[in-house]
């Protein structure tokens, strides 16, 4: 069980790892300055602060403006001010303050260059936290946010530039499909191996933990022994110094103890006789104790390992076909069969023609799984 | 679908839908691998989950249980399909009122074609009546985590669980210690008879047997003086257990209701111990249980099954019960009515004054509602001020009724959640003592 454990973890943390290399080896030294999460730091910390002063600011002096012109309004000779006057007046003193500073606006710059390095520079925190977790835990939810993050990390540049935002275009490879099929395969390889190994850790580990802990259990109600726990010592006033409500008090603190006393009494009561029952039990079944704490008995390794990795040859092999065939059927169909026209046109380019293939399948396969169900 | 299918899925499509948004074929690609990934995976799943092919059975080590006690609980799964099914989770419900006390009711496992698991637990019923055990709820998981099937196997176990057994066996240990309610007709009756149990030494009457004279009693004194011997004449005793719905008013496991129980109980099993002839009415606004008094050991077990089945409801109506007892018994008996005397008081008068009537004696028990409902010390200043309010308001009515029953001769025993046994038991042997209701 601990050779396929360890080969299987291995294995998926391999293919993690080579996936982390296709990419990280793509990314320009410049995404790795730490500098740019320094940057980022203090000019959003600049920005905020700015920000606030300039609200506080300009309540303030609303607040100011509004109690002037009442002022004028009450105690002078009579002349009134009318609200579009005030409105006035304190969009032509805000338009005075509002401008940013040039050092504001050096420090919006900064912010809107660094913050797609700095979401860059976040996945890959989160990724490889993700690929030590499931290394030394083996955390399937570390390994699935490891997944994400790599695709993320191609995401994030994709968007920036499709949004106008200058930035360097970070595609695997993009002039040769080969190399994202690769990464793809491998990532995907990685991801099924965790789940399987966390098959492993759900089915045995937690088995054996359980079996444990109820082992444990049994252990300590058959060698459990009566304590005799001290009577509530009763506090009784000697002279009548106490208040009434010192004296409710005290007499409720000892209902109390002797509650919370009686309480543990009946419980140790229960164990002894949980106990006497136990061992009662044990005397007419000696297998009690393996039926109260079951461990599930791992096969043999051989035997485990050709259970875990003996669908893997067709299965892997078989998805990759059918999602290879999906995506890059019809584009090969189109270029060696169609017509001039069709060949050149820009819809023989997009990967929409995807979705005929891939949604009839879908659908298919769920109505063979639901009629299997129904079957059941 | 289970929650890591689901996240695959969702992933899948939003990397798809990416891929799509951006011609980009590398997330069409593993877009596409996801969604297949789950969608192969499916069909296979849902083909090998044969439920009817897995075989469960649970084992009871006692179907019949004191509260209090415990209960071994063993519980086997067998796969009977062609398939591995690699990832089982096995859940039997127990009532919420059981604590598990060893082992546990949830088990793991894996089971390959034709394989067996078996788990146990202890179970610890904490209060009386009839519960079920099951059904099981079975989760069949695939080994990517991607999909489960889940089914309740309708395997119910009935299991009665009577009132609690602590006082009988204080009660059983107190005899074995002291030889005492043991034997037949002992304590019985203090009436002079011709049991061998001596009682006391009195001057002789005319008419008195000689053979009784104490012949040392009359050197000593100078008088002759005869020996008197307990009768042997057993008892004939009617329980009537009011399961009106105050009677239930309080924490669940220490209510009137619950307290009444646990001292029938132990008057149930000190009566039959001295070959007492018992039986038992549960009673609301009409009866529900009636069991003729009798002193066979099966008795017991009646009693007790009926007892462990009493819920609560309805109003009281003792007029009624009692009617309904009276025509059923023969001779004249010994009723102990346990009522918190909260009924309109013209029914329990009417009951009283039927059955004094007819001859036979009466003692009513009564539980004092306020007593067993609330505890000071969860009270605020506040409310302990208007509880006690309260209490001394409806301790003058339940005064006013004890004075009209009275009046018919009939004692009122108040009790509260600490006297209650003791003093059943004691009313019981004064009862006896005065040799009331003799078989």
């Amino acid at each position: 069980m601990q050779i396929s454990r360890i080969l299987l973890r291995t294995i998926a943390l391999i293919c993690f790892l080579i996936s982390w290399y296709m990419l990280l080896r793509r990314i320009p030294e410049t995404f790795f300055d730490i500098s740019v999460t320094v940057n980022l730091i203090v000019s959003l910390l600049k920005l905020g602060i700015f920000y606030i002063y300039e609200f506080l600011l300009l309540t303030g002096l609303g607040l100011a403006i509004l109690v002037m012109f009442a002022a004028v309004q009450i105690m002078g000779d009579g002349t009134s001010v009318s609200m579009e006057e005030v409105n006035e007046f304190y969009q032509n003193f805000i338009s005075l303050w509002l401008p940013h500073p040039a050092e504001v606006r050096f420090d919006l710059q900064q912010f809107y260059a660094n913050a797609p390095i700095f979401l860059i520079q976040f996945c890959i925190i989160i990724g490889i936290l993700g690929v030590v977790a499931f290394a030394y835990i083996g955390s399937v939810r570390g390994a699935i946010l490891s997944f994400l993050s790599i695709y993320l990390l191609i995401l994030f540049p994709m968007i920036c530039v499709r949004i106008g935002i200058p930035f360097e275009n970070l595609k695997i490879e993009y002039s040769d499909p080969l190399m994202g099929v690769l990464l793809a395969v491998i990532s995907y390889v990685g991801l099924e191996m965790s789940f399987r190994s966390s098959y492993v850790d759900e089915i045995f580990e937690k088995s054996m933990k359980r079996s444990r802990r109820i082992e444990r259990q049994v252990n300590e109600l058959l060698r459990f022994k009566e304590k005799i726990s001290e009577k509530p010592q009763m506090i009784i006033p000697r002279r009548p110094l106490l208040t009434i409500d010192a004296i409710h008090y005290l007499r409720e603190l000892i209902e109390r103890r002797t509650r919370k006393g009686k309480y543990e009494i009946g419980r140790q009561r229960v164990l002894k006789r949980a106990s006497a029952y136990l061992k009662d039990l044990q005397r007419k079944d000696p297998r009690i104790k393996i039926y109260l704490a079951p461990r599930i008995t791992p096969p043999e390794e051989r035997r485990m390992l050709l259970s875990l990795f003996k669908d893997l040859p067709l299965r892997i092999p078989l998805l990759l076909t059918i999602t290879y065939a999906i995506v890059y059927f019809p584009k090969i169909i189109i270029e060696k069969w169609g017509s001039t026209p069709l060949t050149e046109s820009v819809e023989a380019l997009i990967p929409e023609l995807t979705v005929f293939l891939l949604v009839p399948i879908v659908m298919l396969l769920l109505l063979v799984s639901k009629i299997a169900h129904r079957r059941e | 679908m289970a929650p890591r299918g689901r996240a695959i899925t969702v992933l899948g499509i939003f990397l798809f839908i990416m891929g799509l948004s951006l011609s980009e074929l590398l997330f069409v690609f593993i877009g596409t691998l996801l969604i297949l990934s789950i969608a192969v995976t499916m069909p296979l799943f849902y083909y090998t989950v044969s439920f009817a092919d897995i075989i469960v059975m649970r084992i009871l080590d006692k179907d019949k249980v004191f509260a209090g006690d415990f209960v071994n609980i063993k519980v086997t799964i067998e796969n009977r399909s062609r398939y591995a099914y690699d990832l089982v989770e096995i859940r039997d419900n127990i009532p919420e009122v059981f604590e598990v006390i060893a082992g546990d009711n949830v088990a793991v496992a894996n089971l390959p074609p034709g394989a067996s698991f078996t788990y146990s637990y202890v179970l610890y019923p904490k209060m009386r009546g009839t519960y079920a055990i099951g059904p099981i709820r079975l989760v069949i998981k695939d080994r990517l985590g991607f999909f489960w099937a889940e089914r309740e196997i309708p395997s119910i176990t009935t299991i009665t669980v009577y009132p609690s057994y602590e006082e009988i066996k204080r009660l059983d240990i107190l005899s074995r210690a002291r030889f005492i309610g043991m034997e037949y007709g002992v304590h019985s009756t203090k009436q002079k008879g011709i049991g061998m149990e001596f009682l006391m030494i009195r001057e002789y009457e005319v008419g008195d047997e000689f053979r009784k004279i104490d012949w040392k009693a009359t050197a000593r004194t100078g008088k002759l003086m005869v020996k008197e011997f307990e009768s042997e004449r057993n008892v004939e005793i009617m329980i009537f257990l009011d399961s009106s719905k105050s009677m239930a008013v309080g924490p669940p496991e220490e209510n009137k209701l619950e307290y009444s129980i646990r001292a029938i109980v132990t008057l149930v099993k000190m009566a039959l111990e001295r070959k007492d002839n018992v039986g038992l009415c549960v009673f609301s606004d009409r009866v529900h249980e009636f069991i003729k008094p009798k002193s066979s050991e099966k008795q017991f077990y009646d009693i007790l099954d009926v007892l462990a089945k009493v819920s609560a409801g309805g109003r009281s109506n003792l007029a009624n019960a009692i009617e309904y007892a009276i025509s059923r018994l023969k001779r004249r008996t010994l009723f102990l009515i346990f009522t918190d005397l909260e009924a309109p008081s013209s029914f329990i008068l009417e009951g009283i004054k039927l059955a004094v009537a007819r001859g036979h004696s009466v003692v009513v028990i009564s539980p004092f509602g306020p007593w067993f409902e609330v505890s000071a010390e969860e009270l605020s200043p506040v409310e302990r001020a208007l509880a006690e309010a309260l209490l001394i308001e409806m301790w003058e009515k339940r005064r006013a009724v004890a004075r009209e029953i009275e009046k018919y001769g009939v004692a009122v025993v108040n009790v509260g959640p600490d006297d209650c046994i003791p003093a059943v038991i004691s009313e019981y042997l004064k009862m006896k003592m005065r040799g009331l209701a003799q078989v």
